[in-house]
């Protein structure tokens, strides 16, 4: 085989060597991306000025009011206070 | 509407309400307080209503609306005032204001009375839980206030009187006429929400028949061919621009007689009595004629002022009684598409019972209602051909 074709033909397979392994790089670059989509549509961090602090703290108004038998148990006595409105309002 | 127990009231949906959009606010951002296991320490300085500061509690995340609805007919209670400054003199308005405070705000709406509770008026609980409601509940919120008229009235709750077609046909609600815009005070113009659009030149509501601004609902919004005169039926040609719709399309509401206020002195508490309330079907002439408002004849409803309503509170307050009519233009909410009237022409041509005549207003109203007094019944149609023929 002539010096020059064996370089040129030299050259084609150097060039489809690094265009494959380029494109096999590539390829596993967005498997990995689609593999994890959990990282990309994971919500944002809330917004440190409305989060919540019972999402870090004990929470007693919600533990209170959440809860029925509590609210019974507290609630002050009722107090029936009778309308003296007479006729339709 | 049954009263809720007082635990009901204030239980929160644990499950529900903090994964809402509110629910990530902490609670103490609202109603201050403090947290401890202990109710009462808990409670200290607790605010119940954060939404009656609606500039600071509310307007962070709904500017437009919390800058709005002070002005809002809701809010500001601007109707009462427009009829109580036309009845009276300012040199009694010290009085007046004193006896508005024990008896009329309590009507005053926050935007917690519609989004999240029952209205206080009416003893207050939580609708879903303290979930708030972007659309109020009609039965819960809207009737609970406005239920002895409107509500029984739209709802079909008279004996042997049907719901109004748009409630029982179309399965409308309140808010479906009613929008947000209206509740909020939105009609003062287009430049609240549109920066780009003009300035507004409409100053806030002062009355729920207010015609210098966009004042919706009407009939007409949606029966839009009706007011073109695009109607295809004869009697709207004939009477569209000289009737409201309610004068044929409604049926018997109800009106009430002399409200008079005063403090218990048993209790010290507020309280009212109407002298009474009865069902009518009134016709009268139109006392707000206007372009959006052109009717001739309306349907009118006595209202359940006094002469001596105030007498508690002072003598003669109102002395300017004669300046408004107290058979008031009303848009009775009981509409259908058959009533008594559609029945003939001559159901109510020629037939004075459906008409405002004087003999039917109480001697010291006649002045108050001159305006709004029938003084000729439009004749029976046999007889006013026979007339036009005569003339010819």
């Amino acid at each position: 085989m002539p010096r020059k074709t064996r370089t040129t033909l030299f050259i084609i397979l150097a060039f489809l060597f690094l265009g494959l392994t380029g494109c096999q790089g590539a390829t596993e670059v967005h498997e990995e991306a689609t593999a994890e989509p959990a990282e990309e549509v994971a919500p944002a961090p809330k917004d440190a000025s409305v989060m919540s602090e019972e999402t870090v703290e004990e929470n007693y108004c919600l533990d209170c009011h959440g809860d029925k038998d509590r609210l019974i148990d507290t609630a002050k006595p009722f107090v029936e206070v009778v309308s003296e409105n007479e006729g339709a309002g | 509407m049954a009263p809720l127990e007082p635990w009901e009231k204030v239980l929160v949906d644990a499950e529900i309400f903090p994964t809402t959009a509110h629910g990530q606010i902490s609670c103490l951002e609202c109603h201050k307080g403090i947290q401890d296991p202990d109710k009462e320490v808990a409670h200290t300085d607790l605010v119940v209503q954060p939404s009656e500061d609606a500039g600071s509690n509310c307007s962070e995340c709904h500017p437009v609306i919390s800058n709005m609805f002070p002005d809002s007919l809701h809010a500001a209670q601007d109707g009462y005032w427009t009829q109580l400054n036309a009845r009276s003199t300012p040199e009694d308005h010290p009085e007046i204001e004193e006896m508005f405070g024990n008896h009329c705000e309590s009507c005053h709406t926050s935007c917690g009375d519609c989004h999240v509770s029952q209205p206080r008026w009416t003893g207050g609980g939580f609708v879903s839980g303290h979930v708030f409601e972007k659309e109020p509940s009609m039965t819960k919120n809207c009737t609970a206030c406005h239920g002895s008229r409107v509500g029984n009235e739209y709802l079909g709750k008279h004996e042997d009187i049907n719901a109004d077609v748009h409630f029982r046909q179309g399965r409308m609600k309140c808010v479906d006429c009613h929008t947000g815009h209206e509740m909020h005070g939105q009609n003062t113009g287009c430049s609240y929400c549109h920066a780009e659009m003009p300035e507004s030149e409409f100053a806030p509501s002062d009355h729920r028949y207010d015609d210098d601004d966009l004042q919706f609902p009407t009939c007409e919004s949606c029966h839009w061919d009706i007011a073109n005169g695009e109607s295809e039926v004869e009697m709207h040609q004939q009477h569209g621009d000289k009737l409201s719709c309610q004068v044929c399309h409604s049926v018997s509401y109800t009106s009430c007689d002399g409200c008079h206020v005063q403090i218990s002195e048993e209790t010290g508490n507020p309280f009212f009595t109407t002298e009474g309330d009865y069902l009518t079907f009134i016709i009268g002439r139109n006392p707000i004629q206007s372009e959006q408002k052109p009717y001739e004849y309306v349907t009118l409803r006595h209202i359940p002022v006094a002469k001596d309503a105030y007498d508690y509170y002072g003598e003669d307050l109102l002395s300017n009684f004669d300046a408004l009519p107290t058979w008031a233009y009303s848009t009775p909410h009981n509409i259908q598409l058959n009533t008594p009237q559609t029945e003939s022409c001559n159901a109510c041509h020629g037939n004075a019972e459906l008409f405002l005549t004087a003999d039917k207003v109480a001697e010291e109203e006649l002045t108050a209602n001159a305006s709004v007094i029938v003084e000729t019944i439009p004749p029976a149609v046999g007889e006013m051909e026979a007339d036009e023929e005569g003339e010819e």
